[in-house]
């Protein structure tokens, strides 16, 4: 079926385009305006706003993890049934369905898990499998693992690295890999209550920045298009800035991604010893190419913190609210989940939100600076279009500064930021860079050949309403989302990389398995037709 | 082959299909329960439950959702057997049953010595509060140090402990002073201990006071909780239905929305009261069958064709094997794993048969709509 979306305002800036133009729809991809036919449907888009689908790189939305806050919480889940449309959790996404239809009525296409642990990377493309409309993809975290680790201090070349990444990669079905507070995990569990970037993992004797460099090395050396994905030490903990600091610093001109740098960028200065260093991070991240960061902007309500850092989940638990949570022991990284309330009367949540802001509006190069909020450690993805809008709009940020506790306006250097968003640089944030950041080259645009995600939003004064609920959303050619309502329910894939394994790491890990534990390993493998769909994966070339 | 019986006559399959259907739609509360767990038949009868209007239950149900109730309530450590396996140097079970409600669990636990972390190389020290009266011996050849204590005691037992541990003062109880403090000593020694019990065996107070012993050692030392479910498949459907509709079992769509009360959607419940009219079932055989619903219509899924005695309204068979991967919560890996491909079936299997009858049910809907 030929589609014209006709007389919108595209905004395109991989191909230059910020102005009116028609975008024709074939066969589930954009294509170049036909000479002849006529199209079979035309959807006008005369007044409103056409970008390519959204794609959010870092949204913790299916795990074991993620079920344990469901379980942790079903209070949660019951006020948002009873209440849907005025209760803050009702905006949390809180089911696999859910998930799905949220982020397609707000104009995504493609959503990152980032946190699949190996052992249970089954349960997470099962429950991606259940997440509707919109493509999804996952990465894998390795750096707590005994087999990474004891790699290391047998002094293993770093082809054995790279083919044991290799292959898991290959058995989790991951799009990327990351590391979580690399060796803290491991080190938690032989009681160490802190542990930042040059301790060592006892018994293994490799410090945190080895293991964040030699995954690093292996990544690059793969060829994965992602660059390693770092969640670094002491994250949330006034001071937490000199690890962000020190991880940058360690890239050495490779490429890194930091995620969710706003819990890094708290210093331990004033009188409440817990101040802002978003200024100096986002000075070290603009000098610094190789490095690509997303946020993790605080938004207020009460939400949870999902998170396979097992040792900083454990250190914040009597923070939780509700006072109740739970940690998790596993074997590799683990992980904890505690609900908290970020309350706007608060000093330290309201400064949280400004950190947030000042990185967003400091970092200058929007192909470098990811908007997330962590879904739903800052905030539920459902809060975006508000971000949206505080970007975009400096008013819309002096508002919300006047409802916050003046020692908290004071702390943060937001006052005196001017910049505004446009929504160029939103498409940039949002669509373009995402997608060269994760090696999706038909992705992020409207080029000929681009795979027709496409997002059409009603414009107007109010930017949160603009992006809360798209016009149309077009997935794979097919209308799906009308009026900010879903018409048609399908399913995406899960994108993978195509990772060829070494078959002598794969009989490695079979031996590893067998002697360790007893069990095999191909119960790490996520099988093509476990997951319940006709076709569940789209493959990604590596680079 | 004949895959389907109405009133215990032999039926075309599609025929049976739409009978089903039709009982459904007719249903004024269908209950859908019975043994089931692999994720494939859970999505298809939560698909289906929902569709109707239903209240879902499983079988096990109960083994697993105490358990989770006293987690929500309270939270908790929890450790995964393969780590706890490697690492743990200290063992402490809890209750008199702790270690039938899931012995390969406690076997894979057991058998190896830790090679991981401060207690690498050590011997691992097993204790057991409130033990049988004869321990069993442990795999590896294991020797255990008991605790005695009453069963009814173990609540206060524990108390006394959570006390001894945190260095705060305790009256008389089930156990000795001097015991306590030298057990408090022993278990705040451990460099990663690990509390094992059945979750299904002990009450939730019990398990409430245990998971505040755990959370209380763990301010200067590590332990964690081993919980056996004693029914992996159940876990399992919990977990598929949390993704699913929010909540574990049990569930009810009565409202259009997916509910949870443990207690409004016990299937024997609704069928004592007589608020279920319909019972779909998933099982083995007739043997199957809770005596709960043997008074009610039921529709009959099962792998074994054999006739029943007292034939259900509707029967049909499904395949007991699977061609492709099958999908099931395995407590040893703590998580999902798949099942190695078997034999092809010329059956259906349980998630194509109840796929069916939801598309029956649906079209039965349009039709009337139409």
């Amino acid at each position: 079926m030929l589609t014209c979306l006709k007389g919108g305002h595209v905004v395109d800036p991989v191909a230059g385009l910020d102005g009116p133009a028609d975008l024709w729809v074939e066969d589930g991809r954009v294509v170049e305006a036909p000479d002849g036919p006529r199209p079979d449907r035309i959807i006008d888009c005369a007044g409103l706003v056409v970008m390519a689908g959204a794609i959010d790189i870092h949204s913790h939305i299916a795990s074991g993890h993620v079920n344990t806050a469901r379980l942790l919480l079903p209070e949660f889940h019951k006020a948002f049934q009873a209440r849907p449309g005025a209760t803050k959790l009702s905006q949390i996404g809180w089911t696999a369905e859910e998930t799905g239809l949220r982020y397609a009525e707000m104009g995504f296409t493609l959503v990152v898990e980032p946190a699949m642990a190996p052992s249970s990377a089954l349960h997470s493309h099962l429950e991606l499998a259940d997440i509707p409309i919109i493509d999804k993809a996952a990465l894998v975290v390795l750096g707590n693992d005994d087999v990474l680790l004891s790699l290391m201090r047998a002094g293993e070349s770093p082809q054995a690295i790279e083919d044991y990444v290799a292959w898991t990669v290959g058995s989790a079905r991951a799009l990327g890999v990351k590391t979580i507070n690399a060796g803290g995990s491991a080190a938690f569990k032989d009681n160490v209550r802190a542990f930042s970037i040059d301790d060592e993992v006892p018994d293994y004797g490799v410090t945190s920045r080895a293991i964040v460099k030699t995954l690093q090395s292996a990544v690059t050396g793969l060829k994965i298009p992602h660059p390693l994905h770092v969640h670094c030490n002491n994250l949330g903990i006034a001071g937490s800035a000199d690890s962000a600091a020190a991880t940058i610093q360690s890239a050495e001109g490779l490429p890194l991604h930091l995620a969710h740098l706003q819990f890094y960028g708290y210093g331990a200065g004033g009188k409440r010893g817990f101040s802002s260093e978003g200024q100096r991070l986002a000075e070290l991240v603009n000098a610094r190419p190789e490095i690509t960061v997303d946020i993790g902007q605080v938004m207020f309500g009460p939400t949870v913190t999902i998170s396979s850092d097992e040792l900083r989940q454990f250190a914040g638990r009597t923070a939780g609210s509700p006072g109740k949570y739970v940690i998790m022991d596993g074997e590799a990284n683990g992980g904890g989940v505690v609900p908290i309330d970020y309350k706007e009367t608060s000093y330290y949540s309201a400064l949280q939100w400004a950190i947030g802001l000042e990185l967003f509006l400091l970092i200058k190069d929007p192909w470098r600076v990811f908007f997330t909020t962590d879904h739903p450690n800052g905030a539920p993805f459902t809060a975006y279009p508000e971000l949206f809008a505080l970007l975009m709009d400096r008013d819309v940020r002096a508002r919300w500064l006047e409802m916050l506790p003046d020692a908290a306006v004071k702390a943060t250097c937001l006052t005196e930021l001017d910049r505004e968003y446009t929504l160029a640089e939103i498409a940039i944030m949002t669509r373009a860079a995402p997608a060269r950041l994760l090696g999706l080259p038909d992705r992020g645009h409207l080029s000929p050949g681009a795979v027709a995600d496409i997002a059409v939003y009603r414009p107007g004064e109010d930017k949160a309403q603009m992006f809360a609920s798209a016009a149309w959303l077009l997935k794979d050619g097919e209308v799906v989302v009308e009026n900010g309502a879903v018409t048609r329910r399908r399913f995406g894939k899960a994108l993978a990389l195509k990772a060829e394994t070494d078959a002598a790491m794969g009989r490695r890990m079979e031996r590893y398995m067998q002697d360790r534990y007893g069990l095999p390993a191909h119960w790490f493998a996520v099988p093509q037709d476990a997951l319940g769909r006709e076709t569940p994966f789209g493959w990604v070339d590596m680079r | 082959m004949t895959t389907a019986w109405i009133d215990g006559e032999a039926a075309e399959h599609a025929a049976a299909i739409a009978a089903a259907a039709g009982r459904i739609r007719a249903s004024r509360h269908p209950l859908f329960t019975g043994d089931y767990g692999d994720v494939a038949t859970t999505r298809a009868l939560l698909r289906l439950a929902a569709q109707a209007g239903g209240a879902v239950d499983q079988q096990n149900a109960a083994a697993a959702l105490g358990w989770l109730s006293v987690l929500r309530e309270t939270g908790s450590f929890v450790g995964a057997p393969a780590e706890i396996r490697r690492r743990a140097d200290m063992l402490l079970f809890v209750g008199p049953n702790a270690l039938q409600a899931a012995p390969e669990l406690a076997d894979f636990v057991l058998t190896e010595q830790p090679d991981l972390g401060r207690g690498k190389g050590g011997p691992r020290r097993v204790l057991w509060l409130g033990g049988p009266a004869a321990l069993p011996d442990l795999p590896g050849g294991g020797r255990v140090e008991a605790v005695a204590c009453a069963p009814g005691q173990l609540r206060a037992a524990l108390s006394m402990l959570r006390a001894g541990v945190s260095g705060q003062r305790f009256g008389k109880g089930p156990l000795a002073t001097d015991v306590i403090h030298a057990l408090a000593v022993t278990l705040r020694e451990a460099r990663f201990g690990a509390l094992v019990f059945a979750a299904c065996d002990l009450d939730e107070l019990d398990l409430e006071m245990l998971l505040g012993l755990v959370a209380d050692l763990n301010a200067e030392t590590r332990w964690t909780t081993l919980p056996l479910s004693g029914d992996p498949a159940a876990f399992g459907a919990a977990q598929v239905a949390t993704w699913t509709a929010g909540w574990p079992l049990r569930l009810g769509f009565g409202r259009g929305v997916p509910e949870h009360d443990l207690w409004r959607f016990d299937g024997a419940r609704l069928a004592a009261s007589g608020e279920c009219d319909l019972v779909v079932h998933l099982g083995s055989g007739e043997a199957d069958l809770p005596e709960a619903f043997r008074e009610l219509p039921l529709i009959a899924v099962t792998s074994d064709a054999t006739a029943w005695r007292s034939e259900p309204a509707i029967r049909f068979t499904v395949a007991s094997t699977s061609a492709g991967h099958l999908i099931r919560f395995n407590e040893l890996w703590g998580s999902f794993v798949a099942a190695a491909p078997g034999t092809a079936s010329d059956r259906p299997s349980p998630a194509e048969l109840l796929d069916g009858i939801a598309e029956a049910l649906d079209a039965a809907s349009q039709e009337e709509a139409a």
